[in-house]
């Protein structure tokens, strides 16, 4: 008989499948996981503490950071919440602005997902096309915004920018183009034997497991369960547009992959639908006081980013800073349930799993 | 089997496709107009309000003002202006508060350093900032 | 002769200081006294202003107590007359108050003549006086609707009313501090459960049918300077309801039942709170720092905070 020793092996904090700083202490018994410890906080910047010390305005770049791949949606989540507290109205330009800005960011963060995840599981090519699209789509907010991850592009009560001449038109262009290349996506690696191999039946749970686990977005529809924010409790201008919310079967890996894809189409719907209402005429800017001092209360609102359910707490005393900010940072949550999908799994499955989870570690640490 | 030859069949038709890459340290990347670079400054439009030094949100600028030299003429003209680049996050903020544009984004981005006090930008190195200034600078 | 010379020299040197001196400080009285009349007269408007403005509290005080009498004397009036009533009286405080806001604005936006805005002042009064009158009339007529004219619209209630009454109902009124709509965060039922109560409300909030809170959303804690605050935002896919719960807690003593065994997802955050406040969680499975190195010292989101090593 072979008996084996246990094992205690550290993967990370430096190493590219972790998606950033994330270290893991795992167990093993042979090539078998018998138990996995994240260890998180290297990126810990205590964006929540120094925002008690800033001016409502100036908090928006910080909000940036948190997620990185999606600093639009960062950036909606806290100006809603201001919005809400100080009962502000958006105009109707500038929320069409926002949506067709998250929209377009959160094809970019899929993108890079579809990307890195294949690259974690083996596959290079499918990293390259898919940060060609996605090196369009920078540009797009790079042309809206003046920058091409740390946008600040949204404001209290409104937007910085009104879209510049023939932006629209532009987007619109990329529509088509998009559907095609994601159709040949579908081509590339969707029916891939191998990848097929490496993601089916992998990390499974149950809708049960996943509301009770806080998990959200992706990881949470993949079991089943439909619930989006954007049609549960509808912001900004969502109720106008007509999506579907794509859900999976078997909570697995696989259908982790599916239910983003599919969300880049829904992503797309969207956007269409959105560049032909879009309003030529109308202020990009609400009627906000000079200075912004919410009346003293309390809020928390919730969006729908790229990874999950973001929101945004905010305490206010009616001064010009928050006395309490507090964002709920939806991978932060997802996160939690890896250790009982490690337990059981190979040396390789934890790569794939972590990977499907869709982690970044500026949101998990805050 | 069939799942792989339809992926190297597309692998296969972007052969002949356009490259989309940049040359980029040969050939400098086309960026937009509203790209936010270092800050140009320009100390003649400067009416030391220190709006741009309140509204930082990581409190890189720091900007001493002196009295107008010509006795006839009220306020107060620009004397020190700094940007510390180790902190400066490019957020736009100071541009977007100076009442005057005094100070104005460029599509300068490149501001690696041998030394760290290479980054700490003072008034004549800003106001000598000239290239690709940014056009439109009011949203 | 030197000596003489040097003593009239020094005498000199004191008597030009001593009148420097005085000089300087005739002026410096006349500076003050100047600038006293110019600020007795800022002092002035300042104090009219709150004097018309403790005035008008004074007044909706003793409205609210003169209220309250008439309520406790009506006690015996049926339930749907007291409500009405008790809107009726509603607005018309808000009118009262709103007048004499907008008279105390008016004079105050003409500072310069005080007999205009002494008449303002009067005529807010009178006005007050008069609304009052109304009011009293109103509450004396017990079982009739009474009829105020008012421009505002009446306060439609929150759609999320009857969920916030079956919560509290189902919760027991009881362990309940403080139950209220959120009208500033999207009207979200809002209620402050007593700290013995914490977990078997969370329990009870989550395996009810009617409720079925099976989504723990948000958890988070804030130090209220005094008190420490723990917020959990709960949302019921079945259901599509969402309430606040929260619970206050006395800064020496943090501790509460973990929600672990009710919601999994309570793990990160809860551990979060106790890195972040200093909040310790009985029955936890694992109750160590989640960002934070071990050996830090204090709780950083604390109001009281000081970095113990201002290196770091």
């Amino acid at each position: 008989m072979i008996r084996t020793e246990e094992m205690l092996l550290n993967v990370g904090p430096q190493h590219p499948s972790t998606h950033g700083v994330f270290r893991l202490v795992v167990k093993m018994d042979g090539e078998r996981i018998i138990e996995a410890t994240p260890v998180v906080g290297y990126l810990h910047r205590g964006t929540e503490k120094i925002a008690e010390d800033l001016l409502y305005t100036q908090i928006i770049p910080y909000t940036d950071r948190m997620d990185y791949l999606s600093a639009m949606t960062n950036n909606y989540v806290y100006c809603h919440a201001v919005e809400t507290l100080m009962g502000l109205e958006v105009p109707e330009k500038a929320e069409f602005l926002r949506v067709i800005s998250m929209e377009l960011n959160r094809i970019a963060s899929h993108l890079v997902w579809w990307g890195t995840n294949l690259l974690d599981l083996g596959a290079f090519t499918p990293f390259l096309y898919a940060f060609r699209e996605r090196e369009m789509i920078l540009n797009f907010l790079n042309e809206l915004s003046g920058s091409r991850l740390n946008y600040s592009y949204m404001r209290i009560g409104g937007v910085k920018w009104d879209a510049p001449p023939g932006w629209i038109e532009k987007v619109q262009d990329f529509i088509p183009y998009m559907r095609k290349q994601l159709a040949g996506y579908h081509d590339f690696v969707t029916g891939n034997e191998i990848f097929l191999n490496r993601v089916q039946g992998i990390g499974k749970y149950t809708a049960e497991d996943a509301f009770n686990f806080s998990l959200s977005g992706a990881n949470l529809r993949c079991t089943g369960a439909s619930y989006d924010v954007r049609k549960d409790d509808p912001y900004s201008i969502y109720n106008r547009f007509e999506f579907k919310i794509p859900v999976g079967e078997n909570g697995d890996a696989f259908d982790r992959y599916m239910v983003r894809m599919k969300e880049i189409e829904e992503s797309i719907n969207i956007i269409e639908q959105a560049c032909e209402q879009f309003p030529k005429e109308g202020s990009i800017l609400g009627k906000v006081p000079k200075v912004i001092k919410p009346p003293a209360g309390e809020t928390f609102v919730r969006i729908e980013s790229p990874r999950g359910e973001i929101g945004c707490y905010i305490k206010s005393e009616g001064k010009t800073k928050p006395y309490r900010v507090k964002f709920r940072r939806p991978s932060f949550h997802n996160l939690q349930i890896l250790p009982k999908l490690l337990v059981g799994e190979s040396m390789s499955n934890l790569v794939a799993i972590l990977g499907g989870i869709d982690i970044v570690l500026g949101e998990v640490d805050g | 089997m069939l799942g792989l030859a339809k992926g190297l069949k597309y692998t296969l038709k972007n052969f002949t496709k356009e490259i989309v890459t940049y040359d980029y340290p040969e050939k400098s990347v086309p960026l937009p107009d509203r790209f936010r670079g270092i800050q140009k400054f320009y100390p003649e439009r400067c009416i030391v309000c220190n709006q741009c030094a309140n509204i930082c949100p990581t409190q890189c600028i720091h900007l001493t003002g002196k009295k107008d030299p010509d006795p006839s003429k009220k306020g107060k003209v620009i004397e020190s202006y700094n940007i510390n680049f180790e902190l400066c996050i490019l957020c736009d903020f100071c541009t977007e508060v100076c009442p005057t544009e005094a100070v104005v984004m460029t599509n300068n981005f490149e501001n690696s350093a041998y030394t760290r006090d290479d980054l700490y930008k003072d008034l004549t190195w800003l106001d000598n900032n000239n290239e690709n200034i940014r056009e439109e600078n009011k949203g | 002769m030197t000596e003489s010379n040097e003593k009239s020299l020094s005498e000199l040197r004191r008597e030009a200081v001593q009148k420097a001196k005085e000089e300087a400080l005739r002026k410096n009285q006349e500076q003050q006294s100047e600038s006293k009349t110019e600020l007795s007269k800022e002092d002035k408007l300042v104090e009219e202003k709150k004097r018309a403005v403790a005035e008008a509290k004074a007044k909706a005080v003793a409205e609210a107590k003169a209220k309250a009498a008439a309520k406790a004397s009506s006690g015996d009036a049926n339930s749907d007359d007291e409500k009405a009533k008790a809107i009726a009286e509603a607005k018309a405080k808000a009118v009262a108050e709103a007048k004499a806001k907008a008279a105390t604005k008016a004079s105050s936006g003409d500072t310069n003549t005080d007999d205009e805005k002494a008449k303002a002042i009067a005529a807010a009064k009178a006005k007050a006086v008069a609304v009052a009158k109304a009011k009293a009339e109103a509450a004396a007529k017990a079982k009739e609707i009474p009829e105020v004219k008012t421009e505002e619209k009446p306060e439609v209630p929150s759609v999320n009313k009857p969920l916030l009454d079956k919560i509290v109902s189902i919760l027991g009124k009881e362990y309940i501090k403080e139950s209220y709509i959120n009208k500033q965060s999207k009207e979200v039922p809002t209620i402050i459960i007593k700290e013995d109560a914490y977990e078997s409300s969370a329990k009870l909030l989550k395996e009810n049918e009617e409720l079925s809170f099976d989504y723990l959303s948000n958890l988070h804690a804030t130090d209220l300077g005094n008190e420490l605050e723990v917020y959990s935002f709960l949302y019921s896919s079945k259901k599509n309801h969402s309430v606040v719960f929260k619970v206050i807690l006395d800064r020496d003593k943090a501790s509460l039942p973990s929600l672990t065994n009710i919601w999994e997802g309570a793990n990160w955050p809860e551990r979060e709170i106790y890195d972040l406040l200093g909040i310790t969680f009985i029955n936890h499975p694992n109750m160590t720092r989640m960002f934070l190195p071990e050996t830090w010292v204090g709780y950083p989101l604390r109001k009281d905070y000081e970095q113990f090593d201002l290196e770091v």
